[in-house]
């Protein structure tokens, strides 16, 4: 143990480590991106909105 | 150069600083400053903290004592009026420089904290203006990136609870709070959508009649055929409950059951009084009516009254092919003449037809006209739109049991909620639609009696202002319409509501509304399924998110922990017991424990895992305060950091780790290191370990109290053995004489040999080094560098003298007195800048 330890960059955005924790293409991932735009508020709405027109698709049965 | 660099620190007044400004030099990464006990390095370093934060965190720690703090800023001998400040020369980022500068306002008071002002480049300016040049703050209570014995221990004296405050930075995920806060605002948008068909689709699925068909629907959703064999399955149920015939289509189905339902309401009472068609849209004549009028008065003044009364028959007669085409004189076929219709005549009739089409066109336009005003006078009153009870007679609704008193019974104790505003405003309405209804038969009278001859009766302006009449009565009607629609549908609305439930019809009026809307009852539920289905998969994302943060708190802590370790190893490798981790508390987030492991192996196997505070030595606490502060400073990306008197006097052993591999570690950082110390060894070690980047030294004395303590920048360790003799010589107990005795003797053989060197390189050899006499005493020095002191005479003699006295200083049990010592410094002090210009 007399070798010193490697110097640490510094470390990364409680972001990043937050996206290692979820999974990636996930909606939860996903919103967590949007948020990181700058118009965020818009990106994530448009995240949920997507996802709700795909349920709406196959609820309707007009896309599998 | 990415981070800011500390290129000076002035102070003036300030605690042990006098009146006269000093000035720190820090031109290099590292500087290491030396001052015995009481010298004023505690004081710089505080300059270092009140500069950066107005304060001092000695007073903030030590709660029980900030009385005591009171005028503890202000030089206690500096004259009234004498300003008090630190300021220090910033290198920024961007490589430009700035100064900063705290002035004391008011010193601490016994219940009062100080005041000062801050300014940058001679602006007043705030602490947050400080990031600008990427200067950041830590966390309270210890904001500045300052090491003092007290902060080393402050972590460890506090309860476990209150560790928290230090490791905040660590502990606050606020922008993850944030992040989770703004995300969990989304549910907003997918609110189940406020949509009447779906309050009406759920109270039919509630239906026990309707349950089978429609049940389902809420839950699953078909395709639009499978969904409207539901909705006609759903019919085919309620008319089948009535026990009537089931007719084949939906339609079909949809008509009886509506049939069925006004039937059983109607032995109620007698509720379709309440229908009416929609007020139709209705506008006021066009210009375009009015202007064709007025052509027509135009045209009619062209053309006389015998031409306009005959060119009809004209036309008639020119229609005839035996007239049109004569060429010969004919009977005329009006009245019987022989030979009185000549072909002469025939042109005449045909010029006056010729002249009178625009009178022609200009009729038909007018007639065209009037027509337009007729059907407009017809139309505008709206008759549809009147409910069935205001076109009959008050007999009439008697005999169909159509009365107020009749709905009063019916409605019951919520009766007075709707009549009353039902009738406060049909009154109204029923007066405008008789006021609209007279208007317009008169109008339309009169259009109709102005079109029977146009020729003598048309007048404009009678139209116009009859029309004006009624537009204004249609504007009344339209109001009172609008007025009377929301009370009459809440008062049908109810009445049926009753009435269905008297006649177990309930929910069919609501199945009929949703039955001829199978599409969009199908398409709202879509939406709300869609809606509730993301809004479930939102709910799910969140607590991935929120499990997601609890990772992220751990994975800090685990980091941070690794930083402490690393730090712990630089400076006390191999122990068996070490430091373990920094963790929070299980089950108590904000409770943070400091782990020890403790093994019996040399390999540090299987260790024992005990809290710090218990078996950690002082020792070992001190050494994990100073790793703890490094491993903070590291974290948070600190620029540079104030350390004074990291290591104990006392440990000798992690010293020499210290000024080795910690500091080498924290420059390669990079951060800026200022080093305090009380220990001259540590000072000269590290002069000379890092030499090589240009370290910069300084060291701190005090002449008299009134002058306060002094900055003397310099890396000569030649002057710092005689500053320190300076200080040491007019020390009244023997031990301080015999300690400046040996200063002094190696200030002298220091000047020895630098006199040597110089005079072997002046004379070509540039190998000369100080290192060629090592070992050699002043017996053997002074001989040697006697014929080199030729400026005056009298200098190998002061040289003698000074040799005698140190020697006695250093080898008698009686050090000469205070006076002689003194006399040897200023000889020593006087050859070194004679003859080395320094």
């Amino acid at each position: 143990m007399t070798e010193s330890a490697p110097i640490e960059t510094k470390p990364p955005a409680n972001v990043e480590r937050l996206l290692k924790h979820l999974m990636e293409g996930a909606l939860a991932a996903r919103l967590v991106h949007a948020h990181g735009t700058p118009e965020r508020a818009e990106s994530m709405k448009a995240v949920l909105f997507e996802r709700l027109e795909q349920v709406r698709e196959n609820l309707d049965g007009t896309k599998d | 150069m990415t981070a800011p660099r500390i290129r000076s620190l002035s102070v003036k007044g300030f605690r042990a600083y006098g009146a006269g400004e000093q000035t720190l030099s820090l031109p290099a990464e590292i500087a290491a400053v030396w001052g015995p006990n009481s010298k004023g390095k505690s004081s710089l370093a505080e300059a270092f903290e009140f500069l950066l934060t107005g304060s001092i965190t000695r007073r903030e720690l030590m709660a029980s004592s900030q009385d005591e703090f009171a005028d503890a800023l202000r030089n206690a001998h500096l004259k009234d009026g004498e300003e008090v400040y630190v300021a220090a020369r910033i290198m920024a980022a961007d490589g430009s420089e700035h100064e900063i500068k705290r002035v004391l306002i008011a010193d601490y008071a016994k219940r009062q904290d100080c005041a000062s002002c801050l300014e940058i480049d001679g602006a007043v300016a705030s602490e947050g203006d400080l990031a600008k040049f990427g200067v950041t703050l830590s966390q309270p209570p210890l904001r500045a990136p300052v090491l003092a014995q007290h902060t080393l221990s402050y972590i460890f004296s506090v309860r476990p609870q209150e560790r928290a405050t230090y490791f905040k930075t660590l502990l606050e995920l606020t922008d993850l709070d944030d992040l989770r806060n703004d995300i969990a605002a989304l549910e907003g948008e997918l609110k189940p959508p406020d949509d009447p068909l779906l309050t009406k689709f759920d109270a039919c699925a509630a239906i026990p009649a309707l349950k089978p068909a429609l049940g389902g629907l809420q839950r699953s959703i078909p395709d639009m055929p499978a969904f409207a064999a539901k909705i006609e399955d759903a019919a085919r149920a309620l008319i089948e409950v009535a026990g009537e015939t089931v007719p084949g289509t939906l339609g079909g189905r949809l008509t009886a059951i509506e049939e069925i339902l006004a039937a059983r309401r109607s032995k109620t009472f007698p509720v379709r009084g309440f229908e009416r068609k929609e007020l139709a849209g209705w506008n006021p004549p066009s210009a375009d009516i009015w202007r064709r009028f007025d052509t027509y008065l135009d045209e009619c003044k062209k053309v006389d009254d015998e031409t306009r009364r005959l060119v009809a028959l004209f036309g008639e007669a020119l229609k005839l092919p035996a007239v049109a085409e004569i060429t010969v004189p004919i009977e005329c076929p009006l009245c019987g003449t022989e030979s009185a219709l000549t072909p002469e005549r025939v042109q005449l009739i045909r010029r006056n037809v010729e002249d009178t089409k625009d009178f022609k066109t200009a009729e038909v336009g007018a007639k065209s006209a009037l027509a337009q005003l007729s059907a407009s006078a017809e139309t505008v009153a709206a008759t549809e739109s009147m409910p069935r009870y205001l076109t009959t007679t008050a007999a009439e609704r008697r005999k169909t049991g159509f009365t107020v008193a009749r709905i009063r019974h019916l409605l019951g104790e919520r009766a007075e909620d709707f009549v009353a505003p039902w009738l406060s405003q049909s009154g109204p309405f029923a007066r405008s639609g008789i006021a609209i209804r007279r208007g317009a038969h008169a109008t339309k009278a009169l259009v109709d009696r102005r079109a029977s001859d146009i020729a003598t009766g048309l007048d404009p302006a009678e139209l116009r202002a009859a029309f004006d009449a009624l537009a204004i009565l249609r504007a009344a009607f339209t109001e009172a319409t609008a007025a009377y629609q929301a009370p009459a549908q809440a008062l049908s609305t109810a009445l049926n509501e009753i009435l269905d439930a008297q006649s177990a019809t309930a929910g069919w009026q609501d199945f009929l509304d949703i039955a001829r809307q199978a599409s969009e009852i199908r398409k709202a539920l879509i939406e709300r399924q869609a809606r509730a289905t993301v809004a479930k998969e939102l709910d799910t994302a969140l607590k991935e998110i929120d499990r997601a943060k609890e990772q992220v708190l751990d994975d800090k802590f685990t980091d941070y922990s690794g930083l402490i370790q690393a730090w712990w190893e630089r400076l006390r490798p191999d122990e068996p017991t070490f430091f373990s981790a920094v963790e929070p508390r299980k089950g108590a987030k904000r409770t943070i424990d400091f782990k020890a492991g403790l093994s019996a192996n040399p390999d540090r196997s299987t260790p024992k895992v005990r809290d710090v505070i218990a078996v950690f030595s002082q020792s070992q606490l001190h050494c994990l305060g100073l790793a703890l502060f490094l491993a903070r400073a590291q974290h948070e990306g600190l620029a540079f950091v104030i350390l004074d008197d990291p290591v104990l006097s006392s440990d000798e052993d992690y010293r020499v780790h210290f000024n080795s591999t910690v500091l080498t570690e924290l420059l390669k950082l990079p951060m800026q290191v200022i080093v305090l110390t009380q220990d001259h060894d540590t000072w000269e070690e590290l002069e000379t370990r890092y030499r090589h980047l240009g370290i910069s030294t300084a060291q701190l004395y005090i002449e008299t109290p009134a002058e306060g303590s002094i900055i003397e920048n310099t890396s000569d360790a030649l002057l710092a053995k005689i500053n320190r003799a300076k200080s040491l010589a007019r020390g009244g107990h023997p031990d301080l004489r015999k300690e400046c005795g040996i200063q002094l003797r190696d200030a002298g053989e220091r000047f020895c040999k630098e006199m040597l060197v110089k005079d072997r390189r002046d004379k070509g050899d540039s190998t000369a080094s100080l290192t060629d006499y090592d070992g050699k005493t002043l017996e053997w020095l002074c001989p040697h560098v006697d014929p080199l002191l030729d400026h005056d005479a009298s200098h190998p003699g002061k040289l003698t003298v000074f040799k005698n006295t140190v020697n006695r200083a250093c080898h008698d049990n009686s050090p000469p007195g205070n006076a002689e010592m003194t006399q040897a410094h200023g000889d020593i002090r006087f050859l070194v800048k004679d003859y080395l210009g320094r």
